[in-house]
């Protein structure tokens, strides 16, 4: 070899000894995310807007409540949308009641009861054309809050709106933790929430489903917060009385009323409540289960508990529970069913309707307990919750809010459909 | 690798057969080398293919580079040789770096990501080296350069909300990675001997 060559090959080979101390790998983290922007009214514009408004597009359905031949649906936290339904064939949209933070309603006569973020507002609904704001009663709920864990400030009014933001922010890998970014002034995310429902024709008080936070017993309102369950005099229903606030635990999600009992749905069991004397609640038993999310209702003998998991309930458990009611001290399993994500369930007679998620919704026959029958199932829709009344049944999904016929339990018949516009 | 290898014998059959008619020959190469930066070194290979016309090489290459990510790199591939006898010469790749089998280095307290997913980027190499003349058709490079490639992860994490689905929180790690690269190169060239 050549003196050159042995020069030249020496001189590459010692390149990298020399020079790889000298490059240096990099890392940044581009962090692409959407917030949203509170927009405020003062209290005074927002209490002003408590009426029947023009109607507009389902765009977020939340709880929903059957009185008379109007379906009263929640938007998430914007208000409630009067649907009339007197041909459930064909039904209409006819007003929207602005209440901004609303979540929950419900309806006793001509009186509908809804939260205002963390105040309750009773509303005067004789005309559904022409509502009008009877009550508020400030601070039921202290601790609600928004999605992503924002909390509105009463210092800046009532949030009325969120304006949507994108954004991407470059930062050195090493500098910032990966994952949220919250600021304090916005959040990452709109918030969703499940459904409710209720209603019955002949009765002058509507009926809660199983994913309620406000239930009826006669002249009272119970409502449950996270963590506390307050009692309201309604005897002039449009002059509610608040009354008494047990604390219960820190996860309280549903409420449902069955006679003179309160069953509520928590993320670790099932409380009994009951309302002999209704302005005292005295906790009868509890129905222990796995952390979970956890829809209820109940009927003389049994109480139907549908078990799921998901990000905002933790747990991997997706099941229905049976538990039986004899002794209500002491609330006994019966039998567990296997299902896929089940939300809301109602039940007409022997018939057990249960919304699966992304399975849809399936019909049970519940005349044995131990050996539940499928009936029929609806799928192509990702359902939430469900009330089933007077051979209507009417169904929360996330696209849109169906009704559908069952007389013929083993073959449901679509109705209608209002569909969500986003 | 064994694809490298096929493709460099069907590249070196070409060369063989090809009939000198004009200034340009067709040349190729196979190349094995290591890549040092801050990261631990790893090895790289590469095969090119292309065309010689006087002092200019233009061809297209591929390998194998395993240099923090795994990646294969699809480049354009410029050398020129800088010595009239045709031992000195520069080089340049310039191409896109697309990754495969790869695991993110990112967790977070150990939540399940929604989106985990590898893309490529830009790569380059450029340096300088040697050529030694070997018998017949056959010639023995090395060379040193720097290289650059750039991987990126995107990482997505659900977070909790009401009802599905959730809002999805989405970061894309860009990693940028320069290296020292050495290369020791087997070329095959349709002419024989020095030119």
């Amino acid at each position: 070899m050549k003196p050159i060559t042995k020069i030249a090959v020496l001189s590459l080979a010692l390149l990298p000894v020399v020079f790889s101390a000298c490059v240096k790998d990099s890392c940044k983290r581009l962090h692409s995310y959407s917030y949203y922007v509170p927009v405020y009214k003062t209290k005074d514009e927002v209490r002003a807007n408590i009426k029947s408004n023009a109607p507009r597009d389902v765009t977020n359905p939340g709880k929903i409540y059957i009185r008379g031949s109007y379906i009263f649906l929640n938007d998430i936290d914007k208000g409630i949308h009067v649907i009339d339904n007197s041909n459930p064939a064909q039904p209409h949209n006819i007003a929207f009641i602005d209440i901004p933070g609303n979540l929950d309603l419900a309806v006793k006569g001509n009186t509908l009861y809804a939260d205002l973020y963390t105040d309750i507002v009773a509303i005067d609904i004789t005309d559904p054309l022409h509502v009008a704001s009877k009550k508020i009663i400030e601070n039921i709920f202290p601790y609600r809050h928004y999605g992503g864990g924002f909390v509105g400030s009463d210092a800046n009014g009532v949030i009325v709106d969120w304006v949507r933001r994108d954004t991407t922010v470059t930062e050195s890998c090493e500098s910032t933790f990966p994952g949220i970014n919250i600021r304090s002034d916005v959040f990452l995310a709109t918030s969703n929430s499940g459904g409710t429902t209720g209603g019955n024709m002949s009765s002058p008080v509507g009926q809660g489903g199983s994913m309620a936070r406000f239930a009826i017993i006669q002249d009272r309102l119970y409502t449950v917060g996270i963590s506390a369950l307050d009692v309201f005099n309604i005897s002039n229903a449009n002059n509610p009385v608040r009354g008494s606030s047990t604390t219960i635990s820190w996860d309280i999600e549903t409420i449902y009323p069955f006679l003179n009992k309160l069953f509520i749905g928590s993320m670790t069991g099932m409380y009994i409540y009951d309302v002999s004397n209704p302005d005292v609640p005295i906790q009868q038993g509890k129905f222990t289960h796995v952390r979970t999310c956890d829809p209820v209702i109940a009927d003389n003998n049994f109480a139907y508990v549908t078990l799921r998991s998901g990000t905002p309930c933790q747990g991997f458990t997706n099941q229905l529970d049976i538990v039986r009611l004899n002794n209500l001290s002491n609330p006994e399993l019966v039998k567990t069913y296997n299902l896929k994500n089940p939300h809301g369930l109602s039940k007409d007679g022997n018939t057990l309707f249960i919304c699966d998620g992304s399975d849809g919704l399936k019909v049970y026959d519940v005349s044995d307990v131990n050996n539940m029958r499928l009936l029929s199932q609806v799928t192509g829709l990702e359902t939430f919750d469900v009330i089933a009344f007077n051979k209507v049944a009417l169904v929360i999904a996330k696209d849109g809010l169906y009704q559908y016929d069952y007389t013929n339990t083993q073959s449901l018949q679509l109705l209608s459909k209002i569909t969500v516009k986003k | 690798m064994r694809l490298v290898f096929i493709l460099f014998i069907f590249l070196s059959y070409s060369v063989y057969s090809q009939k000198p008619t004009c200034s340009c020959s067709f040349q190729g190469s196979l190349s094995a080398g290591l890549a040092a930066g801050n990261s631990p070194a790893k090895p790289l290979f590469q095969l090119s293919a292309g065309v010689k016309s006087k002092s200019y090489y233009l061809g297209v290459g591929t390998g194998i580079d395993d240099y923090q990510f795994h990646s294969v790199p699809v480049f354009a591939d410029l050398r020129y040789d800088f010595t009239k006898s045709g031992e000195g010469f520069i080089y340049g790749h310039a191409g896109y770096n697309f990754p495969y089998n790869n695991e993110s280095f990112v967790d977070w307290f150990g939540m399940e990501r929604s989106t985990d997913k590898f893309r490529g980027g830009f790569y380059m190499d450029a340096g300088v080296g040697y050529r030694i003349f070997l018998k017949g058709w056959h010639r023995l490079l090395i060379s040193a350069g720097y290289s650059h490639k750039r991987v990126s992860n995107i990482i997505g994490y659900t977070f909790p909300c009401l009802v599905a689905p959730c809002p999805e929180d989405k970061n894309r790690y860009q990693y940028d990675m320069g290296r020292i690269v050495t290369k020791l190169s087997w070329e095959i060239s349709a002419r024989r001997g020095k030119h």
